[in-house]
């Protein structure tokens, strides 16, 4: 376990380091000039050669490269171009507000998913188990900002229930979540029901059964224990599009985290503050992925990792 | 000369194929979804008018609403008096142009790539799946936001950038399809004859992987849709005027109190042929795959 974790470990570096190379050449070789627009529409010429060279943006691509890198692994991430303070202080700042919204939605999503699973595999192929089916594709296929805009004009302006952007309270934080969750509510529902009616033929179930237990205690006890295997898989899977969703959810709710960070510093062209954030988001997600590989050795004695 | 053996399952092609409940499902949905593009490609044609021209004075008319020259509008018009039913259903084309272009490159792309690294393995392998590896643990959609917030803003950009964040989803699965094909019998066999690797790859390998590969591509195409209309929506895809759904949606977030119509409408229409394609996807999973290992 150890040293599948040291290996793993290792490999989450190259990662990293590929994700900020990746970052340096989209944001570096491609045009735009973040001299120019850090000076916008009225600056001369002069003024943009002299804030080209108080950037170090003068220097040849390769050493820009090498400066970038020894300052990254010494973790001095440079100043924001437009906020003037330390562009890693600035990502670590709107990490808490992600990290609410995300965990409040897996909260949601797993909440939602195994009640709407259970329900709908009580009666495979009754009227409910299609209806919940059905909502669940229709979840999966609705555009999660539409589906915010959508919650906006009902909660808020129409029933003046909740309001509609910013982060504050625990009302604040349920429009955005719920938004966030809904595709992921939709995925895993279809995954839940499927694996009760798999498992609820087995022969682990029909002893449980013929124990005398209830159906819920033997669906609880023993079925959902089973469940949590594809589940966390699902989980890990979806990580990269729960990024994706977040960064597109804080845009429609104004919600102060990381995402809407990240699409304000590319607007601005503020380069350290983009590579700091998206190596940032990088390093959170390699290492949740860390995270749900170790926690399925724990959820399954049988898998071993060497 | 050698006896020509059939590798196929007798029978099989004996019975149609709507002959079974699942090859059944399959031909409603492919009709329906067949009905949904057509929709959307005829757009000129259902809707005859220019869904571009703008009627300053019967801006914000709410669904249903009679215009002046006789039309009714029947999902409203926008802000500067352009029907928005003409913006919706124009907006199909594009958002089915992007997605089956992009799945298309990416799919066609990304399974050469798998092809080669898995056939011919060694350095090869090594460099594709490792670049692979990065692609899929880099968060898709950032990836497309970093790179469109720096391109200019076009179809076809947006195309190339779709298209750049898949192509490893099918690496992975031709990679794996092939590593067990290039160990079976028949693979060994066509080799021993004299068959060029070319010929190998083209006439025995692809054949046989090509139905997992069918079916994550047409379930990408709703994911797709979905990709591109979050980057319009973010300002980063399909730039204005073009009508797509995602600038329509983005552009009708500011008229919430006074035109809900604006950004509802197209996202209804949006899901709904997501879900068509969703649809399709599963029932031709369901009739290439019973076994449903993908």
């Amino acid at each position: 376990m150890l040293g599948f974790l040291a290996r793993r470990l290792l490999a989450a570096l190259v990662v990293v380091w590929g994700a900020l190379t990746v970052i340096f050449v989209i944001v570096r070789v491609l045009p735009g000039d973040p001299a120019a627009v850090l000076l916008g529409t009225y600056a001369t010429p002069q003024l943009i050669a002299e804030q080209r060279q108080r950037l170090g943006l003068n220097q040849p691509r390769p050493v820009q490269y090498v400066l970038f890198m020894r300052q990254a692994v010494l973790g001095d991430w440079g100043r924001s171009y437009y906020e003037g303070s330390g562009a890693m202080r600035l990502v670590l700042g709107r990490f808490p507000a992600t990290a609410e919204l995300a965990l409040a939605s897996l909260a949601l999503t797993v909440g939602a998913s195994l009640g709407l699973g259970s329900l709908a595999a009580r009666r495979p192929h009754s009227g409910l188990d299609r209806a919940i089916e059905t909502v669940s594709l229709a979840a999966q296929a609705a555009p999660n900002f539409w589906l915010g805009l959508v919650g906006i004009l009902i909660f808020s302006r129409d029933l003046k229930w909740l309001p509609s952007f910013g982060r504050g309270g625990l009302w604040h934080l349920v429009l955005p979540s719920v938004t966030l969750s809904v595709q992921f509510i939709g995925l895993l529902t279809r995954l839940v029901r499927a694996g009760i009616v798999e498992m609820a033929g087995q022969d682990f179930a029909r002893t449980a059964r013929a124990k005398g237990l209830t159906e819920l205690r033997v669906l609880v006890r023993h079925i959902y224990r089973n469940m949590l295997i594809p589940v966390v898989t699902m989980i890990g899977l979806q990580l990269g599009t729960l990024v994706g969703g977040v960064v597109v959810t804080e845009t429609v709710f104004a919600w102060p985290g990381l995402g809407r960070l990240i699409v304000t510093a590319i607007e601005n062209r503020d380069y350290p503050l983009v590579q700091a954030a998206v190596a940032f988001t990088a390093m959170i997600f390699v290492l949740t992925n860390l995270a749900v590989d170790a926690a399925y050795a724990c959820l399954d004695p049988r898998i071993r990792y060497r | 000369m050698m006896p020509s053996v059939s590798l196929g399952s007798p029978g099989v092609s004996a019975r149609r194929w709507t002959a079974t409940p699942r090859g059944r499902r399959l031909l409603r949905m492919g009709v329906l979804l067949i009905a949904v593009t057509i929709a959307g490609l005829g757009a000129p044609v259902l809707v005859p008018y220019d869904p571009l021209v703008q009627r300053l004075e019967q801006h914000l008319l709410p669904p249903g609403t009679r215009l002046s020259d006789g039309q009714i509008a029947w999902l409203g018009t926008d802000q500067l008096g352009r029907d928005l039913g003409g913006q919706v259903v124009h907006g199909a084309r594009i958002s089915m142009l992007v997605a089956s272009s992009t799945v298309v490159l990416a799919g066609v792309s990304g399974t050469a790539l798998g092809l080669c690294a898995g056939y011919y393995g060694g350095t090869v392998d090594t460099v594709i799946m490792r670049l692979a590896d990065l692609q899929l643990s880099f968060p898709a959609l950032l990836l497309a936001i970093l790179i469109a917030a720096i391109l200019e803003p076009s179809v076809l950009n947006v195309i190339l950038i779709l298209s750049v964040i898949r192509w490893a989803v099918f690496t992975r699965l031709a990679y794996g399809s092939v590593l067990s094909l290039r160990e079976r019998q028949f693979v060994e066999a066509a080799l021993a004859q004299g068959a060029t690797h070319a010929r190998v790859i083209w006439a025995h390998i692809l054949p046989n992987m090509l139905t997992p590969i069918i079916i994550v591509a047409t379930l990408q195409v709703g994911t797709q849709m979905l990709a591109e209309a979050a980057l319009s929506f973010l300002g980063l895809g399909i730039p204005r005027p073009l009508p797509s759904w995602g600038v329509t949606i983005s552009e009708g977030r500011e008229y919430l109190d006074n035109a809900w119509w604006i950004a509802t409408m197209p996202g209804l229409f949006l899901t709904f042929v997501v879900m068509t394609v969703g649809w399709f996807g599963d029932a031709l999973r369901d009739y290439l795959d019973p076994r449903g290992r993908y």
